[in-house]
């Protein structure tokens, strides 16, 4: 029987029992816990998975609901059974350690959930029960991903805190607390039941499946820059391996340069298309090297500029020639320019052969001042020690 | 004359169907309760603010949460007996800017009377039932379902008949064709019905957990959109200066791009599939943009090594596509020699071959700078002789099917996108796509195939 099949199973099994649960013994809640632990099991596989960012299970809004469903013994056999039945039913190819320390890491945060959510109804019992239940409820999705977050950062060593651009957690918190809500109502009056938390993940499938077109959507795009980048190197324009040499060298000179994430993610488009417009010109190599270098920066910047999302990086290309002082590029886009053109003509030079890269390096110092900025030639040789392609000091 | 009467007429509908609510909403004010201010505040707030961000598709139709609020006002004024409450929100529904900024006013009449007057009939449904439906979950559901129905069909009536005035169709058809946009409404419906219900238990505080997730789904869904035509746009630039370095095949991609939908729409591709074929399509002959300008625009025939570096762009464009996962499994449509029918191989996937047979019809049916076009027969008899051959047989079918279905005509006498030679084509010549044999073969020279 393939995956599929016996999720799908499992998934029967589980809505049998709830009935015959039900059947059994409708004053006790066993059918809603029974369905609200498959209902983790399956969201589990619905993960919010924003660019750039760890991936977010939807379970955790389920766990919210899990919460005021259940006493904290049902809560703690709930999710323990339902995240074993997971952890078997992960994709095969998912090596058995991740299994157990993802499981691990949904108990400790279902855990965190319950202690925050139980403290604080408790803390503040005989309260406004409307306020109480959205600030345990608040609370304890934020203690899920915080626990989550943790367990990233020790797994990274990247002890950095980003807050912005936390839009799936925010959705991920407000529809949870939504279906919670609308389970139980506030004070017995306006739950729902199951219906609630039903219908009221509408909202986070719709974020969820907006991420998953934007991720797909931006994976392609990424693809189709990268591929483009390769079509003067398969036309035999530039050498073999050039635009994926100078990329990754002027992220990392970005880095070295404190730039911005927006002025590297456009940095990033220039460094791969920048010979792109090479190839509608018909014979360059019989232009002289500053000709040639103005023609095929001018016949790919106009290439890029003519789509929208490329053009900042277009302005970056079409500045490239320009000498580092004297040009009429903004500052931001002169840096830019000379991260490339530096990166560009190193490679160039050395073409990636570490035998080559000193030399090359010297070169570029011992060009007409004007030519290169100082400052970044400096960040390609702090590049290039640490990458241990310069072993010995610069000789000024 | 019979513009100033429609445009007249368009003017009376707009006045007619705003000051019939306008009237409604004020008998409504004498005879019953007001609505109370900060449901109708905090609900039509947002109903505007939904209408204002709705998210427009590809397609030309848009997305917009604001049905949601008007469902939710019909269940939170019922409690309160106020029948004005939802009919206001929804004469709201004028104030959408696009059409204030640009002083439409007829549009803003014409949403204040459509909005007022279908949420009025919703309201009156809803109404009609006992109020123990907001008790019993089952009937809820199904009441929610019953007056997204009502909602739409009067909606989509005052729309209509607006867009029959200014289309001169049919109101049958223009209602016709705005039909199947009633999906959306009822998930909408059951939405706006349960977060009326909560509202009644929790009050304003509910609204934004509500409102934060569609937000944030809304604008990640912009941003999709947004690169989506970034790439697109990016696609057709290349395409653009690829034409500019051999204009003869000026429209060239565009048009197999189209034909290649024709044939997937004839084999009922799904959206996701059908995307894949139009970017190869689109995509199929990106490597040309490493040949030289002055071999691509030889009207002669190639020498060996012209020949050679001609070739070479298949090789460039199926790596191309090779190095994008949504497109690697149909990269061998950018490879002649892949794509070019092979009867035992089963398993290979139809799209190259699609657009092997769009690219060979619509080389066929353009004038190149080696020989002029062919007439639509001669091209569709061309592919129907070499079907189980060069061409697979379900693409030819789907083809020339797709064609004749829409009454198209191609080729010679019909060609659009027509190039100023310098040097007159040949009426016949080599690389016909199989028609090579009009001119005399010379001794250990290839011929150049259509591209």
């Amino acid at each position: 029987m393939n995956r599929r099949n016996v999720i799908l199973t499992l998934a029967g099994v589980a809505v049998v029992a709830a009935i015959i649960a039900e059947i059994v013994d409708s004053s006790r809640p066993t059918a809603v816990l029974i369905l609200l632990g498959l209902g983790i099991a399956i969201t589990e596989g619905i993960e919010l998975r924003p660019s750039g960012r760890a991936r977010i299970p939807t379970s955790h809004a389920v766990v919210l609901v899990l919460l005021r469903a259940a006493t904290i013994t049902e809560f703690i056999v709930v999710v323990t059974a339902a995240q074993l039945v997971t952890m078997f039913l992960r994709q095969p190819s998912t090596p058995w350690v991740v299994r157990v320390r993802v499981f691990v890491q949904r108990i400790a945060s279902a855990m965190a959930a319950l202690v925050v959510y139980r403290t604080i109804t408790d803390v503040l019992a005989g309260r406004d029960p409307r306020w109480v239940a959205l600030l345990a409820l608040g609370a304890a999705a934020i203690a899920q991903l915080a626990v989550d977050e943790i367990s990233r950062t020790i797994r990274q060593r990247d002890f950095r805190l980003a807050l912005r651009e936390r839009g799936a957690e925010l959705a991920l918190i407000t529809s949870g607390m939504l279906m919670a809500i609308g389970y139980r109502g506030i004070d017995g009056k306006g739950g729902m039941g199951l219906w609630g938390p039903l219908l009221f993940s509408v909202p986070l499938l719709a974020a969820w499946y907006s991420f998953e077109q934007l991720r797909n959507t931006r994976l392609t795009y990424d693809q189709t820059i990268r591929a483009l980048s390769v079509v003067p190197e398969l036309g035999g324009c530039v050498n073999d391996g050039h635009a994926e040499r100078v990329t990754a060298l002027v992220m990392d000179m970005a880095d070295e340069l404190d730039l911005t994430r927006y002025e590297v993610e456009q940095l990033e488009m220039a460094a791969l298309l920048h010979h792109i417009g090479q190839v509608t010109l018909d014979d360059p190599e019989h232009l002289g090297r500053d000709l040639q270098l103005h023609e095929i920066a001018s016949a790919s910047a106009g290439l890029l500029r003519a789509t929208e999302y490329l053009a900042p990086a277009g302005d970056i290309v079409a500045a490239v020639p320009q000498p580092h002082r004297g040009g009429d590029a903004t500052p931001k886009t002169a840096l830019a320019s000379q991260i490339l053109r530096i990166a560009s003509d190193f490679d160039d030079l050395a073409r990636g052969d570490r035998r080559r890269m000193a030399n090359a390096v010297e070169t570029l110092y011992s060009g007409p001042g004007y030519l290169y900025d100082p400052r970044v030639l400096a960040a390609l040789e702090a590049v290039l020690r640490r990458r241990g392609a310069l072993l010995r000091a610069r000789v000024s | 004359m019979a513009s100033r009467d429609s445009s007249k007429a368009i003017t009376r509908y707009c006045v007619v169907s705003a000051s019939a609510a306008l009237v409604l909403a004020a008998a409504l004010a004498f005879r019953g309760p007001l609505p109370a201010l900060i449901p109708l505040v905090t609900l039509g707030g947002l109903f505007v603010f939904a209408e204002n961000i709705s998210v427009e598709l590809p397609s030309g139709a848009s997305i917009s949460a604001s049905f949601v609020m008007i469902m939710a006002s019909v269940v939170v004024f019922r409690t309160s007996d106020s029948r004005l409450g939802p009919v206001a929100v929804g004469m709201l529904g004028g104030l959408y800017l696009p059409h204030l900024r640009a002083l439409e006013w007829r549009k803003v009449a014409m949403n204040v009377g459509g909005f007022g007057l279908a949420t009025f009939v919703t309201s009156s449904f809803y109404w009609a039932l006992p109020r123990s439906v907001l008790n019993d979950i089952p009937l809820l559901v199904a009441s929610s379902i019953g007056a997204a129905v009502v909602f739409f069909a009067t909606n989509v009536f005052f729309v209509g008949v607006y867009y029959s005035l200014v289309t001169h169709h049919r109101v049958r058809d223009v209602l016709r064709d705005l039909a199947p946009g009633h999906f959306q409404v009822y998930p909408f419906a059951l939405l706006g019905v349960f977060l009326g219900r909560l509202y009644l238990t929790i009050g304003p505080t509910i609204v934004p957990l509500f409102v934060v997730p569609i937000l944030i789904a809304r604008q990640t869904f912009a941003s999709y959109l947004e690169l989506k035509a970034s790439q697109e746009a990016m696609v057709r630039t290349l395409i653009k200066a690829l034409e500019a370095k051999d204009p003869y095949t000026s429209g060239h991609a565009e048009r197999v791009a189209v034909y290649a939908q024709y044939m997937g729409e004839e084999m009922s591709f799904g959206p996701r599939r059908m995307e894949r074929l139009r970017l190869a399509a689109l995509m199929h002959d990106i490597g040309k943009l490493v040949v030289p300008n002055h071999i691509l625009n030889k009207p002669g025939r190639l020498t060996e090594e012209e020949f050679a570096r001609v070739r070479q762009h298949e090789h460039v464009s199926v790596e191309v596509l090779r190095r994008i996962d949504f497109l690697a499994p149909v990269a061998p449509s950018a490879s002649g020699d892949f794509s070019h029918y092979q009867p035992d191989a089963k398993k290979t996937p139809i799209e190259p071959y699609i657009v092997h047979t769009a690219d060979a019809y619509d080389a066929m049916t353009s004038t190149r700078s080696y020989r002029k076009a062919l007439t639509q027969d001669v091209a569709f008899e061309e592919l129907r002789k070499n079907a189980g051959k060069q061409f697979h047989p379900e693409t030819v079918t789907a083809l020339t099917h797709a064609i004749e279905k829409r009454d198209e005509h191609h080729g010679a006498g019909y060609e659009r996108d027509v190039h100023d030679w310098v040097v007159a084509p040949p009426e016949a010549g080599v690389g016909s796509a199989g028609l090579g044999d009009f001119a005399p073969e010379e001794p250990k020279q290839r011929k150049r195939t259509a591209p």
